[in-house]
């Protein structure tokens, strides 16, 4: 009785110490396209988050949110967004194990691949990907773990 | 002769028969003429017999030998070969419920809190494990949570600070 109550309490610690199934789970992705130039200086209020970081890490006087979506992906999926200039960005959700999401970005310009990274984002971590230009400045693209 | 309200305080002792021989014939003599501490004096020995038996009945139901099979265990000294089972049973099977959920308790605060805390240190949130890229590119990692990939595109100097 004693070793069917200890070997119960052990099964259950080795279950809480488990990560979460995450068969089929799906992962919140953000994306921002930000249009960082010269031309004035603004700064969108919808970038209050990532404001601070911006500033520190560029430095651009105006920063402007063009585009904003969220993707809800399982493993395998893809998510595509058209980018200024004939570009696209493109996000496949590789696996999500432990509350970490690994992800392949690809950039296409013209369908043609130009860029092309593998990364694993946790949540609440950012991933910025910058320099395409775009009219009088450049595209900084914000990409976020949102969680499962 | 007494009156009723000395009778009445009589009345235990007398049913005890612990009362003086003189007091015993005086209450004796008071209750066979004296109807309502006649009443008392009926009740009261009714109650006493009912406690009595009541007593009797349920140690009947107790069954003394197995409580002396116990006690005659204890009483007896153990044998080589019992102290050396016990010791072995001691060791083997230490634990004691209470202490069990205790040590249970520590152990679950132990994997929750502490292990996860010192088996890994902190890892970052963005990892960039790999790049391709036909720009030259550059990597840095900015304040709090966010790794920056910059791409230089063709006459471009870098705009950013780093």
């Amino acid at each position: 009785m004693k070793r069917l109550f200890f070997l119960g309490c052990l099964s259950m610690l080795l279950f809480l110490q488990c990560p979460p199934f995450a068969l089929g789970a799906e992962v919140g992705i953000g994306v921002r396209v930000i249009l960082a130039s010269h031309q004035g200086e603004t700064i969108d209020t919808r970038l209050q988050d990532i404001q601070a970081n911006l500033g520190n890490l560029f430095n651009y006087s105006s920063y402007q949110l063009l585009q904003e979506r969220s993707f809800l992906l399982t493993q395998g999926q893809s998510g595509q967004l058209p980018l200024a200039g004939n570009k696209d960005l493109l996000i496949k959700l590789l696996q999500e194990q432990g509350g970490t999401s690994e992800l392949a970005v690809e950039i296409l310009q013209s369908g043609k691949g130009i860029f092309k990274t593998t990364v694993k984002l946790k949540k609440g971590g950012t991933l910025l990907i910058g320099g395409p230009k775009h009219e009088e400045g450049v595209l900084i693209l914000a990409i976020s773990a949102q969680g499962s | 002769m007494p009156d009723c309200s000395r009778v009445a305080s009589l009345l235990e002792l007398y049913v005890d028969e612990a009362l003086p021989q003189d007091e015993m014939a005086a209450v004796k003599k008071h209750v066979r003429r004296c109807r309502r501490c006649h009443k008392e004096l009926t009740e009261l020995t009714a109650l006493r017999k009912h406690l009595r038996e009541t007593v009797e009945t349920g140690a009947a139901d107790v069954p003394l030998s197995r409580i002396w099979e116990g006690v005659a265990e204890r009483l007896d000294s153990p044998t080589i070969w019992e102290r050396i089972v016990w010791a072995g049973k001691s060791i083997v099977f230490p634990f004691r419920p209470l202490k069990v959920l205790a040590g249970v308790a520590a152990l679950v605060v132990l994997f929750l809190f502490i292990v996860p805390l010192v088996k890994s240190p902190p890892t970052p949130r963005v990892v960039v494990e790999s790049v391709e890229s036909e720009h030259p590119i550059m990597i840095f990692q900015g304040e709090g949570e966010i790794m920056v990939v910059w791409l230089f595109e063709k006459g471009e100097g870098k705009e950013g600070k780093e």
